[in-house]
């Protein structure tokens, strides 16, 4: 039932903004997402004492449709996320500064909806219905609010993601024809007996299918065609959003679905998931390189990361794919955090050029510090966030195989480099710009430190960062009892 | 009354209906015909309720569908499904024309006539037990949807479309008869039933003719569901047409079509000797349906023409549920029947609605900004968009997603890889509507404000191809009683 209602609270808020004034806007939005939060932690404090919440209601039973939801471990962690992180993009968005504030504070909302929906659902269909309904906002709200080739990049995107759920459909429907049991449920698709077809297993298709839709939404080397146009045009708070808790639906997909249906497909594709993302993780390294653009050098820090993850999800190993779920929560609020420092000079100071940017760190002392902060966080310094995952991810892709492992380390000393070669670029050194252009003659409009309202949205993310650091016992074990059955399956053959 | 004489009452009362309008178009004056609308509605509406009685009262229990006429015309749970289609349709149409006509300065009383006598044909078609009462049932359909599409009379696109539809479906009609002759040759039989025992029963020496007839009704039905590559008359006559025209045909046209390739090809002609050779070439025409229409639709820059290929293209997902040919198969088909008829009949309505007085609103660029000006139109019509590119929550998701299952089922793995594609490239076409629907226009345009009843009538429309997406038991279930295996 609360997980019914986490899915209705913004929802309805989403609904109601077609009504409310705009200077309200905001306020509306942060009580529906509050809400939403607090119904998420409770999942999370259920997870964690061993009795997830379920929720079943009747859908069409005679189309073998049934209204499933429940939060594992798992779940309960991203959803903690996927709210967490909708509060502090309503805090970062400003709807007195916007045209057509309510459309916007909509598409948020309703992207908050969809990624809770796909991260509670049990049936197969009700999973793809919410799949596609986080996209329809996105694509909105690049089409609209977002700069350059928006209209491009938004079409882009949604061929690329198309193509994946396209893929990921005729799987679902594989699969429910094969298992024979007139039920959509993740529980009653897994018994599925597969046969050949052209030669090749059907639990290896209907594994790709899932796959292909899943290694696009992270992205997965080289499915991310679409990530760059996307992202550099995304506005900052949808970023936040997209970034921080959408790509982490990719790998979330391969937990609770791909790996969950066909875990002996997985085991036999394991190796070559696991190639593409070493791969990805030193391509997206060396690209985050070559950027002179702050914000392109984060998309490509971002594809990274995000590859990494995916190799500790398809390593199958129980370190793995416990450090890939904590990384998951991890990387969701370091790169909202990235994204937005980014997004808040370029909007203070009209650029986002490193070179330009250099030496900000004399006027802005705060900035400067939290940056820091973030920075060392997203490029795995023990004591952080960033390194629990990291750690473990590294454990299970060791057990899994040594030379992949080599590659992924090397993607960590080169994060290691671009990360803070981005903090220095902008942070130190002697200023470009003049030092009016910083702190501006209007101090209220220009000055690039972070005032209460950029504080709002960082510190949250920051002390997040801190705490899981310092203390991480909580959130593994809160993984852990998901990652569990997972293992167990893939232990138990299949 | 039993369930069946309920069934026959909504025939009746349509007929009645045509009768009725005939007498009062004499007497109404010139400049007031609008007022045959109310009367054609109040005939439409009272044979809906007669239907919906007929699906309420059990018709579905095998005992309670009856035969009559000698044979020739079946009142069965199927043909009540879709005559509650096509009533409910005929009523919003007949809520979404006057406005149009008005506007258009063609406000005549052989609209409402000629609109309830196609009415009639595809009542008549789907309720068909005899190769001759489909055959009346299409021409009926068809001769008013000639008159109908030429009903613009001041302009020359219209005048063409409605010729070449005359000409291109004259032709259909007679591979369609020739067929039926050959299949009446083969069997010695024009009612269905005796068809498909025959057929069963396999006599040998005259099933080549059967044979060769079936190629030829499928032929004639295809060029009526506007199947590739007899589809190639849809692009103009869809442009060339009054708007609430193409609403009316471009749902019921070919979902009478494809009712009648449910009844005939997957019941009649399903026996084994003849499925398995009907079943390939109308899983050829499906796949090539699903590939020209998705590509046709990607260039078109005028929004009638582009619907008209997304109608091809969506011929050929109707025709997977005929091909799967299984129990799935009929109830996917008639969900997606429904709910196709839904989508294409709201976006065509907001054609209607955006129409000016000179011209239609067809151009897509001419859509730029529709969601500020007309924040409700612009939201349907990104709905209706969504739900026939097959996103969800919408019915068309629902749709596709059971006539795949039913395809998979039947082991058809390629043609569900066609539908994937298909749909692929489809999603590029619709969302483009949908992004230049929101993107905002250089130069605000002065809009009309759309008339009230019309839009009532594509709102309604709306709200089902949501609500059917959201909760699609109430019309899968509906289906399911309906279905004839």
């Amino acid at each position: 039932m609360s997980l019914l209602l986490l899915l209705v609270a913004p929802g309805v808020a989403a609904l109601a903004t077609v009504r409310v004034q705009s200077r309200y806007l905001r306020e509306l939005a942060l009580v529906g997402t509050g809400i939403s939060l607090l119904l998420a932690i409770i999942a999370a404090v259920a997870a964690a004492g061993g009795a997830p919440l379920v929720g079943t209601a009747a859908w069409a039973p005679g189309a073998g449709l049934t209204l499933k939801v429940a939060a594992d471990g798992v779940s309960s962690s991203l959803l903690v996320l996927n709210a967490g992180i909708s509060l502090v993009a309503i805090l970062a968005t400003h709807p007195e500064r916007m045209r057509r504030p309510h459309l916007f504070m909509a598409m948020l909302l309703l992207a908050q909806v969809g990624a809770a929906g796909v991260l509670v659902a049990q049936d197969m269909i009700l999973f793809f219905v919410f799949w596609e309904l986080v996209l329809v906002p996105f694509l909105v709200i690049i089409a609209v609010f977002g700069e350059g080739q928006r209209e491009a990049a938004a079409l882009k995107m949604l061929i690329y993601t198309s193509l994946g759920s396209l893929t990921m459909l005729v799987s679902i429907a594989t699969l429910f024809v094969l298992s024979g049991s007139h039920s959509f449920l993740i529980e009653d698709l897994a018994k599925s007996r597969f046969t050949t077809f052209m030669g090749i297993s059907t639990a290896h298709l209907a594994f790709l299918g899932f796959a292909f839709a899943f290694a696009i939404k992270t992205p997965l080397f080289p499915f991310h065609g679409w990530m760059a146009q996307a992202y550099t045009a995304c506005p900052t708070p949808a970023l936040m959003l997209l970034a921080g808790v959408v790509s982490k639906l990719g790998p979330y997909g391969f937990y609770r679905v791909a790996i969950r249906l066909e875990p002996g497909a997985a085991r036999d594709l394991s190796g070559l998931l696991m190639t593409l993302s070493a791969v990805g993780i030193v391509y997206g390294a060396l690209m985050a390189l070559r950027q002179q653009d702050a914000k392109r050098t984060v998309i490509y820090l971002s594809l990274s990361h995000m590859c990494f993850i995916l190799l500790g999800v398809v390593s199958l190993t129980a370190a793995g794919l416990a450090g890939g779920a904590v990384q998951m929560v991890n990387h969701g609020v370091l790169i909202a955090a990235m994204f937005f420092i980014v997004g808040h000079l370029e909007q203070r100071l009209g650029t986002r050029d490193r070179g330009r940017l250099r030496g900000l760190s004399g006027s802005t002392p705060v900035l400067a510090g939290v940056f820091m902060l973030i920075a060392l966080a997203t490029l795995g310094l023990p004591g952080l966030n960033g390194f629990v995952g990291e750690y473990l991810i590294m454990a299970g892709t060791y057990a899994a195989s040594f030379p992949l492992l080599l590659l992924a380390a090397a993607g960590v000393i080169l994060a290691a480099w671009y990360t803070l070669r981005l903090y220095q670029g902008i942070m130190n050194g002697s200023p470009t710009l003049g030092r009016e252009e910083v702190e501006g003659t209007d101090p209220a409009r220009r000055r690039a430190e972070l005032g209460s309202p950029e504080l709002r949205v960082l510190l949250p993310l920051a002390a997040v960062a801190v705490a899981v650091g310092a203390y991480p016992a909580p959130l593994l074990a809160l993984v852990n009892n998901g990652v569990g059955h997972l293992s167990r399956v893939l232990s138990g053959g299949g | 009354m039993s369930p069946a004489d309920l069934g026959l009452a909504a025939q009746v009362v349509v007929a009645a209906t045509i009768m009725v309008l005939l007498l009062a178009d004499a007497f109404v004056p010139d400049g007031r015909k609008a007022l045959l609308a109310p009367i054609a509605g109040a005939g439409v509406l009272l044979a809906l309720g007669a239907a919906v009685a007929a699906a309420g009262s059990g018709l579905s229990e095998p005992d309670k569908a009856r035969v009559l006429f000698h044979g020739t015309l079946a009142v069965d749970a199927f043909a009540i499904f879709f005559d509650i289609v096509f009533l409910a349709l005929a009523l919003l149409v007949l809520m979404l024309a006057p406005a149009y006509l008005e506007r258009r300065g063609v406000q005549r009383g052989e609209f409402y006539i000629l609109l309830v006598a196609a009415l009639a044909g595809m009542m008549l078609m789907v309720s068909a037990a005899s190769l001759l009462t489909i055959f009346i049932g299409i021409e009926l359909l068809s001769i008013a949807l000639y008159i109908l599409s030429a009903f613009l009379r001041q302009e020359e696109r219209s005048q063409e479309a409605g010729l070449k539809y005359l000409l291109i479906g004259g032709f259909a009609s007679g591979f369609l008869l020739y067929g039926m002759a050959l299949v009446y040759g083969g069997t010695g039989s024009t009612s269905l039933p005796v068809i498909g025992a025959v057929l069963r029963t396999g006599s040998g020496d005259h099933l080549i003719f059967s044979l060769v007839g079936i190629g030829l009704v499928m032929v004639g039905l295809a060029f009526k569901a506007s199947a590739a590559p007899f589809h190639t008359w849809t692009p103009d006559v869809y442009e060339g047409a009054p708007a609430p025209v193409v609403a009316f045909m471009a749902v019921g046209t070919k979902v009478a079509a494809v009712a009648v390739f449910l009844r005939l090809f997957v019941v009649t002609f399903g026996s084994p000797a003849t499925f398995s050779r009907w079943s390939i070439l109308l899983g050829a025409v499906a796949a090539v349906s699903m590939l020209l229409g998705a590509v046709g639709a990607l260039r078109q820059q005028d929004l009638k023409r582009m619907l008209a290929f997304s109608a091809i293209a969506q011929a050929g997902y109707l025709l997977l549920g005929v091909v799967a040919g299984n129990r799935a198969g009929m109830v996917g088909s008639l969900y997606y029947l429904a709910a196709y008829g839904t989508m294409t009949f709201g976006a065509f309505g907001v054609v209607t609605l955006l129409a000016r007085s000179d011209r239609e609103a067809s151009e897509i660029s001419g859509l730029r900004g529709l969601g500020y000006r007309h924040p409700g139109l612009g939201a349907l019509m990104a709905l209706f968009m969504l739900a026939l590119a097959g996103v969800p929550p919408t019915a068309g998701f629902m749709g596709k997603l059971f006539v795949f299952v039913a395809v998979v089922k039947a082991g058809y793995g390629g043609l569900a890889m066609v539908a994937v594609v298909s749909s692929a490239i489809s999603l590029y076409y619709y969302l483009r509507v949908v992004i230049t629907v929101y993107t905002p226009a250089e130069k605000p345009r002065r809009a009309h404000p759309p008339d009230r009843l019309g839009t009532a009538a594509v709102l309604a429309a709306g709200a089902l191809s949501l609500g059917l997406g959201i909760f699609p038991g109430i019309l899968y279930d509906l289906a399911q009683r309906s279905s004839l295996l």
